[in-house]
């Protein structure tokens, strides 16, 4: 991965335009426009100028084929100027020609792009007749080493899909910011703030889509350009379920299906010749799994009944617009979208839940050619398979970030379940206990704060018990414990924490016994293993949704050189945020001192210094 | 009551050194405690820490990071380990971290009660006098990014040690140049030597370049890694007054 910004003009290698001719390919054209042109509003774009490279992601930009595998990290004048040339564009809107303005010739693009429509809560009209994509464009389809990416940017103007001209029944002109939802820009800092958060998510393998490439004009804006190897997100099917378009949920279905199969994720765990029972089984676990990940990791991810904010492919992340990491479990978070409130971290499952029920309806509809109602699968099989997948996930995760293996987990889970699940009580007792504070108003929402960061008793356990394998004392623990927001009448300790304190660290050993009798390992060296695992897993200084907001905030605010020069330590910082379990010795001497440069210091201070917050 | 002081390269790099690390406890399993310079690599160091000292003989491990706020009774157990071993880093910050969280009177009682205590790089040179080795020379020093002015450090060890040391013109001149000004006797050490200092005898593993007063004036070297008995492979350093007030 990279974000260099120096543009280059190479002497020690010179580079030619020819080289990326492979952004060429990204021209508007993608194959939904003829597979399902009801779902597609097509826009003429023109070049926007003024652009410069913000970011550049070279690691996506090799595995998407796009720049060779030997290509430097570094931004050359031939690089920058075809990113500019492919994504700096705004289009031609509804109102641009209601009000017949001109553009140059040499300024219109080729190929119109596409806004897509799909379901989206914040829309008055509820089938999804208005609503879609209000601010992106699908800048097309591109197939290099055997994968087929979809890519799209955002802040290239305003649609007419937008929730604003939805509900002022009028187009809007692309930079109108006199309402909320409908300018059809993006701004800089929020488009850094995704590009680091999907980077960070994507490096610890969680499902996302991620940033390709950021734009950044004077006015503060920006195009953040996004790929994925399948951007359908259950709310565009959702909408030919909610209007009963037969055909056209037929058409994308088979299309999604097909895209996965061709890039090898279409992996069922059931052999049917159905297809689209297959797709539901896929869609049952991704979903159930990435609802079991939001809640394990404390990702705060807005799901709906719409079918928004996720995409149909691996239950992944996209539109980090609300998405926050928290530092703690705090379970009343909820952004507050003007008219709505967001779930909180608990409800996630129950949402997630919920798309399952409305994709068994969809496909029973695809199978049976006849809508049943939503309450009709309240007790079918995906939905069993689905509490199935998500406890076993849940533990699965929980017991990855205690540190043991893969293969301790599993031998756990399978062996050990009901052991496992008095863990799991114990630990969750303490994580979910909230400050006596109560509920109160944030920035973007309401929020409570968790008393308990067991993440740091996760990290600090196993050392102590790796010292002297006695259990801690209760002010021990609760030292460990502690968040900064805990007071002093949120740590009063009755006779049921003391239990659960001394019961929670009898049943940690004992796990750590199981898993030393089974693989016939000395306890100690389980303990070992664990130590350096869990060391990794709950890093102290884990970004959280607060710290990517202020460290976007400080990398926008610097200029000049001094900007240049943190964007291109931007890498460096995305690898601290990597847990890697799977340690291996460094090539260099054994005496590599912390990093330095006062520019990345002054980035993991703000981290630090908000890795308790939401 | 050890003191050994590593030099630098991967630990197994320093086969003889970790032996003599572990038989300085006289136990068969002994329990050390990994204290790295800064836990942003500190894990990846241990492990490789772990695995060298394992290839020797089967030890008990203790993982003590020191710059993220620890609980009385995390230090209070990793202190009852029979080694503690400061890793490398930057020196300026780990002395900084030492000192802070009261680990540099914890590490002098520690020695005081006849317990191994051993270092490579920054870790070893926070066992000298003071860690002026690591302002020099300008092409290969640590970066003082927090800034340290107080360079006084453990005073267990009578002598100034510069690790990575390379025998060139330039390392040669610098360290001339600064043993002029040096209190204390200064060696350079190669990556994959080190000094063993054990009831006032200071001895050589591998290679050591000793400076004093602007004068290369002693070398020594042993064939470290033919000979298995770590006993042999130890010149006692001739000819040198280390009777030196430490409190100078």
């Amino acid at each position: 991965m990279g974000a260099s910004i120096k543009r280059e003009h190479s002497t020690a290698r010179k580079t030619h335009k020819h080289e990326y001719r492979a952004f060429d390919r990204i021209n508007g054209k993608h194959p939904l426009q003829s597979i399902v042109p009801e779902m597609c509003v097509m826009y003429a774009a023109r070049k926007r100028h003024g652009a410069e490279v913000a970011y550049f992601n070279f690691d996506l930009a090799k595995e998407m084929g796009l720049i060779p595998a030997s290509h430097s990290g570094i931004l050359n004048a031939d690089l920058a100027d075809s990113l500019i040339d492919s994504f700096s564009l705004v289009i031609i809107n509804e109102y641009d020609i209601e009000n017949k303005i001109q553009f140059p010739k040499n300024d219109i693009k080729p190929h119109k792009y596409m806004a897509t429509r799909y379901l989206q809560l914040q829309h008055p009209n509820k089938n999804g007749k208005t609503s879609g994509d209000g601010r992106s464009i699908w800048n097309g389809a591109f197939t290099g080493k055997g994968k087929t990416w979809d890519v799209s940017s955002c802040g290239t103007g305003a649609t007419c899909l937008s929730p604003a001209a939805a509900l002022y029944q009028k187009n809007f002109k692309t930079g109108d910011s006199s309402v909320s939802y409908g300018c059809g820009l993006a701004d800089y800092p929020d488009a850094l703030a995704a590009a680091l958060m999907s980077e960070i998510f994507h490096r610890n393998k969680y499902p996302t889509e991620r940033t390709l490439a950021i734009l950044r004009y004077k006015d503060g804006t920006s195009i953040n350009v996004r790929a994925e190897q399948n951007l359908v997100r259950p709310a565009h099917l959702f909408r030919y379920l909610k209007t009963g378009d037969y055909e056209n949920l037929k058409n994308i279905t088979d299309y999604y299906i097909e895209r996965e199969k061709k890039n090898g994720r279409w992996n069922p765990s059931i052999k049917t010749k159905d297809p689209y029972a297959e797709l539901l089984d896929i869609f049952t676990h991704d979903f159930a799994r990435s609802a079991a990940l939001f809640e394990r990791e404390y990702i705060f991810c807005w799901l709906d009944w719409d079918g928004d904010n996720i995409l149909m492919s691996e239950a992944a992340i996209l539109d980090y617009g609300s998405v926050r990491q928290f530092g703690l479990f705090h379970k009343e978070y909820r952004y507050d979208d003007v008219e709505r409130w967001s779930t909180t971290i608990l409800e996630q499952k129950s949402k997630a839940r919920y798309l399952v029920q409305t994709f068994a309806q969809l496909i029973d509809f695809l199978q049976h050619k006849q809508k049943t109602k939503v309450p009709g699968f309240a007790n079918c099989t995906a939905l069993t398979n689905f509490e199935k997948h998500f406890q076993s996930y849940k533990q699965k995760f929980l017991l990855r970030n205690v540190g043991f293996t893969e293969k301790a987990q599993s031998l756990l889970l399978k062996k050990h379940p009901k052991k496992v699940r008095h863990f799991q009580k114990l630990f969750e007792s303490f994580e979910r206990i909230q400050s006596q504070k109560g509920i109160y108003k944030v920035d973007d929402g309401i929020t409570s704060d968790a008393v308990f960061c067991m993440r740091d008793v996760l990290r600090e356990l196993p050392r102590l018990f790796l010292a002297r394998p006695e259990v801690v004392k209760n002010d021990t623990f609760i030292e460990i414990a502690k968040s900064s927001y805990a007071a002093d009448e949120d740590l009063k300790l009755d006779t049921a924490t003391a239990r659960n304190i001394l019961n929670f660290q009898k049943s940690y050993l004992s796990l750590i016994s199981l898993v030393s009798t089974e693989t016939r390992t000395a306890q100690e060296r389980v303990l070992l293993e664990i130590t350096m695992r869990s060391s990794i897993h709950n890093r102290p200084d884990r970004v959280t949704g607060n710290g990517i907001i202020r460290v976007s905030a400080a990398i926008s605010k610097a200029r000049g050189a001094k900007q240049l020069e943190t964007l291109r330590l931007l890498p460096e910082f995305i690898r601290h945020q990597v847990e890697a379990p799977t340690l291996s010795p460094r090539t260099h001497n054994a005496d590599s001192g912390p990093t330095t440069d006062p520019n990345l210091r002054k980035l993991f201070r703000i981290v630090k210094d908000s890795r308790e917050e939401i | 009551m050890s003191l050994i002081l590593y030099s630098g390269g991967h630990y197994r790099d320093n086969e003889a050194l970790n032996r003599i690390c572990i038989e300085s406890t006289g136990k068969r399993h002994p329990k050390i405690t990994y204290i790295p310079a800064n836990s942003e690599w500190g894990l990846e160091d241990f492990r490789e820490f772990v695995e060298a000292f394992d290839d020797i003989r089967r030890c008990h491990f203790v993982y003590f990071p020191i710059d993220f706020p620890f609980t009385q009774e995390m230090k209070a157990r990793a202190l009852e380990s029979d080694v503690i071993f400061l890793s490398g880093g930057n020196t300026f910050y780990f002395l900084n971290n030492l000192r802070q969280t009261g680990m540099l009177t914890s590490l002098k009682e520690f020695h005081k009660s006849g317990k191994t205590l051993a270092g490579l790089s920054a870790g070893a040179i926070v066992l000298t006098p003071n860690i002026q080795t690591a302002t020099y020379p300008s092409f290969d020093c640590d970066d003082n990014f927090i800034g340290l002015r107080n360079l006084s450090a453990l005073k267990l060890v009578p002598a100034e040690f510069f690790p990575h040391y390379t025998h060139s013109p330039r390392y040669k001149k610098a360290l001339l140049q600064a043993s002029k000004k040096a209190q204390h006797p200064l060696f350079g050490v190669p990556d994959g030597s080190g000094l063993i200092y054990t009831d006032d005898e200071l001895r050589i593993l591998g290679s050591a370049y000793l400076y004093h007063q602007g004068h290369l004036i002693s070398f020594a070297r042993s064939k470290r890694k033919k000979v298995a008995r770590t006993s042999s492979l130890i010149d006692t350093l001739p000819q040198i007054d280390l009777s030196l007030d430490l409190n100078s």
